[in-house]
């Protein structure tokens, strides 16, 4: 499937690199024999000792060698395949089987190769094995074959081949990296019964698939109206009877048959994207959606999606042919695994993880040929620059240390004008420059370098301390010189992310979510706000609907698939494109994901239409009476867990709360609110969606 | 999981095989050893080399180079600047064999570690949990299987070759008993203290005296091989790497006046803000 051209990066100066501790203990004994033959002036002891110190650097001189000579020669390729042979997208659920080779495009043979192969951390190994080793010339491949299992919708990176070389006796070692990238796409799997639309019947005559009743005047079978007869009207449509008892010609009007437009629009903002991927709300959306989608293309109608965040929307025009829905598929699965980003997450949390990651997979980007960390930096140059936020301790320190400092600046100035002065008074020439000015001039001049030279002394002092801090600073400098290379940021980029936080902090997180590497974020900034409510969105989103409105046919239906919890303040651009929707006759719902984890909202408000007013802590199925019934778990009667259950009940009173006011306020206009909880079969929604459909068309 | 030895032709018990490899150079090397003439000495290093490849210790080949060094020392050293003191007998064949076992021993024990223990050494980075489960560590000791015959040959026909270069070498490192030293010790015998130190220091000078052309050809030789290296590899840097590089540099040469912007610009990004 992928072959890629690997070079090897050796560091330019070979021995200390490259000699393991084995091989260094050898060489030291080896030595000592060789210096004792000489000392001893033993021929025999000189001998022996010289062959063993030749016969080392022989090996490293080949090691080395091999080496280089090999660079661009090893090729790593990856297939996969299912049991029908091989695939270029995955899927859901399913189990796939992965073949890795690495070869050798040379001559000369690699006496020992290990190589591991990176699992992408999206996916589940099954079995096979994952780790291989053996000699490695142009004949004889080195081959892995493993099994591993998909569960959840998105991309999966197989990074490459992590590879260590080693020569017989363990005296040289190389480590590195293959880096032979293959993204592959997990698609939802395909629904069967789960994912079909209800098949009840519900009218005398159903319509083909595809086609579905309007209330408007049309060619379809289905009777609309009666009215009178006006000149033009075909004579098949007059209805004789009416007609006969009316005594004046009336014609029967029939209603429309039109194509019925499903227009998904899917939310994956960041407060969608909190959790685990696979399990957090947009997967919960992307599963809803992907079942919608296949339901739809399954009767024949039109469905298209229009996939919202903070920023911009992306549309796909509704189309009802199966490489359509592929293509819906592919692009749902390419949102699937966004991960959250806010410029508020600490950097410094953020380092370690990226490092460590960059070392694994990056290790030949982290060489000090082409990414070097002065050793003075992090001791005389502490990042970021401006703007540092220091502790209490630290505040009173900095205090204590100029306080100090301040003394013998303070004698110097003394010495300075006992010096003016005596200088003054045993001159024989005529002063030129008045005392106090040359004193003034003098003190000010040796202020400033004194200054300078001091908060070097601070900023050393600081960091003697804080080896840990010192780490920060070089993996920052590392780090930061890879993301700005990777995302093509200007020559002073790299100096950006060292004094800019927040930059640095959104790249290295967009760093870590490419590689599907989780991260740990904040959710409040310093003010206690929530950091992910994404109110941003709702803009995009009124504005997507109103140009789907604006480009609509008759009879579409819009389905909202987004988070608006507690944005009540934020909707009204929503709320006036939902009513134009409507007022131009489609139908609008609203699919509203829920929080894993938090106990679902009462059920008597799920399907009342015009919710009447009441608080969620009052309404029948609170938490009280769920945790009674079972549904959360009882409060823990430890002193410290005491604070748990009331923050809980707290959370989910706030989330009923919120879900109760966002249902009232769509109801007034007649649009439904459905909860997309964790534990909701699709199918319900499913269902749901016809039946609003049905009710829509009875309107 | 099939690895490169699969379509070649194995040998399931590398680790026994290489067990007898040593024995059998241990075997040489004893007779070697009488051959000299060092009567009961020569079992003192067979013995000591012959335990630790039964336990397969690691610590194995330095210990007997260590016995071997002590007994050929002790047997066959002179100390010079001594009156009556003689370069002591060499037989150039005798060398050659003994260099050529001792090295078959040390490169079969050696390789003995890397299929019975590990031969990659142990990664010194702490990792977080999650790469360590990707299966990223690769599998630290060699396959037993992967030990093929090809190997002992390619071993034995090198081993002549190694001892006769260091046979020809030798005589840059070993004096002639008429060439001229840098200091003649007379004062080894004196009773003083002072005297005898003087002494032992003059014979150390004159050992490293005698490794000039030594220390010369290997260190010279090391710098020339390693800038020669690393001007290759500058040669062949990936895209990745060159960008990585350039931008490495003008970050260097300009980083006072860089971070001094973009600290500015910060600020004034931070007061935008409130």
């Amino acid at each position: 499937m992928k072959q890629d051209r690997f070079i090897l990066h050796p560091s330019s100066f070979i021995l200390p690199k490259m000699v393991t501790t084995r091989g260094w203990w050898f060489l030291a004994i080896s030595t000592l024999v060789l210096l004792l033959g000489v000392l001893s002036i033993n021929a025999t002891l000189a001998v022996v000792g010289l062959t063993l110190v030749l016969w080392f650097l022989g090996q490293a001189l080949l090691f080395a060698f091999r080496i280089r000579l090999l660079r661009g020669h090893l090729l790593v390729e990856r297939e996969l395949h299912d049991e029908r042979g091989r695939v270029d997208n995955l899927w859901a659920g399913r189990t796939f089987e992965v073949h890795v080779t690495v070869r050798l495009d040379s001559i000369l043979t690699l006496p020992h190769v290990a190589i591991a192969d990176w699992v992408p951390l999206g996916v589940e190994h099954v079995d096979g094995e994952r780790r291989g080793d053996g000699f490695l010339n142009a004949e004889t491949p080195l081959h892995l074959a493993y099994r591993i299992r998909c569960p959840a919708v998105g991309r999966v990176r197989f990074e490459g081949v992590r590879i260590h070389l080693a020569d017989l006796q363990g005296f040289f070692f190389h480590g590195t990296f293959l880096p032979a990238l293959v993204s592959l796409r997990v698609l939802p799997v395909l629904t069967d019964a789960e994912g079909q639309a209800a098949t009840s019947k519900r009218h005398n005559l159903l319509p083909p698939p595809g086609v579905h009743r309007l209330r408007r005047p049309g060619s379809g079978s289905e009777l609309l109206d009666l009215r009178d007869y006006l000149p033009g009207d075909p004579p098949k449509t007059i209805a004789w009877k009416v007609s006969a008892r009316r005594d004046r010609l009336i014609t029967r009007v029939y209603e429309s048959e039109v194509p019925l437009r499903c227009t998904l629009f899917v939310d994956t903002s960041s407060s969608v994207r909190l959790g685990p991927a696979g399990s957090n709300a947009l997967a919960r959306l992307i599963g809803i959606a992907t079942a919608a989608a296949q339901a739809n293309t399954a009767g024949r109608d039109l469905t298209g999606l229009c996939l919202v965040d903070e920023q911009c929307a992306s549309v796909i025009r509704p189309a009802r042919t199966p490489r359509h829905l592929v293509q819906l598929l592919q692009k749902l699965a390419d949102v699937a695994n966004l991960a959250p980003t806010t410029g508020k997450a600490p950097v410094n949390t953020l380092l370690p993880l990226a490092h460590a990651f960059a070392e694994e997979i990056y290790p030949y980007l982290l060489r000090p040929e082409v990414n070097r960390v002065p050793f003075w930096l992090p001791w005389l140059w502490p990042f970021p620059a401006a703007g540092q936020r220091t502790s209490p301790a630290g505040f009173v320190g900095q205090r204590l240390f100029w306080l100090l400092a301040f003394l013998p600046f303070a004698g110097l100035v003394l010495l300075t004008a006992y010096g003016i002065d005596l200088a003054y008074r045993s001159s024989p020439w005529p002063v030129l420059v008045p005392g106090l000015l040359l004193f003034l001039a003098q003190v000010v001049g040796m202020g400033l370098l004194y200054w300078w030279l001091m908060r070097g002394v601070r900023s050393a002092l600081s960091m003697l301390f804080a080896p840990g801090t010192r780490r920060l600073a070089r993996w920052r400098k590392q780090l930061a010189a890879i993301v700005s290379a990777r995302y093509g940021l200007a020559p002073g980029g790299l100096a950006a992310l060292l004094e800019d936080d927040e930059r640095c902090s959104l790249l290295l997180q967009r760093f870590l979510a490419e590689h599907d590497v989780p991260y740990p974020l904040p959710f409040y900034d310093e003010q206690g706000r929530y950091l992910f409510s994404s109110p941003g969105k709702v803009e995009v989103l009124a504005n997507a609907l109103s140009a789907a409105v604006g480009k609509g046919h008759d009879n579409e239906l819009f389905v909202l698939l987004v988070d608006l919890l507690e944005l009540d303040e934020h909707l009204g651009p929503l709320l006036r494109s939902v009513q134009v929707a409507l007022a131009r006759h489609h139908q609008v719902m609203f699919v509203c994901p829920w929080p894993p984890g938090v106990p679902l909202p009462p059920r008597s408000f799920e399907l009342l239409p015009h919710p009447k007013t009441g608080t969620a802590g009052t309404s029948p199925g609170a938490p009280q009476e769920q945790r009674a019934a079972g549904l959360i778990p009882a409060v823990r009667t430890t002193p410290r867990a005491a604070l748990l259950p009331a923050l809980e009940e707290a959370a989910t009173n706030r989330f009923h709360a919120a879900f109760h006011r966002l249902r009232q306020l769509f109801a007034r206009m007649g649009v439904p609110v459905v909860c997309a909880a964790e534990g909701e079969a699709v199918r319900l929604i499913l269902d749901r969606l016809e039946r609003m459909r049905m009710l829509g068309r009875r309107r | 999981m099939s690895t490169a030895a699969e379509s070649a032709p194995r040998s399931d018990n590398g680790v026994g095989n290489y067990q007898l490899f040593c024995f059998c150079a241990l075997f040489a090397l004893g007779l070697i050893l009488l051959q000299r003439g060092l009567g009961r000495w020569f079992l003192f290093p067979i013995t000591v080399g012959l335990v630790p490849v039964f336990f397969r210790w690691r610590i194995g080949p330095l210990l007997f180079l260590g016995a071997l060094a002590t007994t050929l020392f002790a047997t066959g050293s002179r100390v010079p600047g001594i009156p009556g003191w003689r370069p002591p007998p060499t037989a150039p064949l005798n060398d050659l064999l003994l260099s050529a076992t001792v090295l078959a021993y040390v490169a079969g024990h050696y390789r003995l570690q890397g299929l019975a223990h590990f031969i990659f050494p142990r990664d010194p980075r702490r990792l977080p949990a999650a790469p360590a489960k990707r299966g990223l560590t690769v599998p630290p000791q060699r396959s037993p299987g992967l030990a093929t015959p090809t190997e002992w040959v390619l071993l034995l026909l090198s081993l002549p070759v190694w001892a006769g270069l260091a046979l020809f070498g030798s005589p840059w490192l070993i004096p002639a008993p008429d060439e001229q030293r840098l200091f003649e010790v007379e004062t080894l015998r004196s009773s003083e203290l002072m005297e005898q130190v003087v002494g032992l220091t003059q014979l150390f000078l004159n050992g490293v005296w005698r490794c000039r052309l030594l220390v010369w050809f290997l260190g010279a030789g090391l710098l020339l091989v390693s800038g020669l290296l690393g001007y290759l590899a500058w040669g062949r840097l990936s895209a990745a790497e060159a960008i990585l590089y350039l931008q490495d540099t003008t970050w260097a040469e300009s980083r006072r006046e860089q971070r001094l912007l973009q600290s500015w610009l910060v600020r004034a990004r931070r007061r935008r803000e409130g």
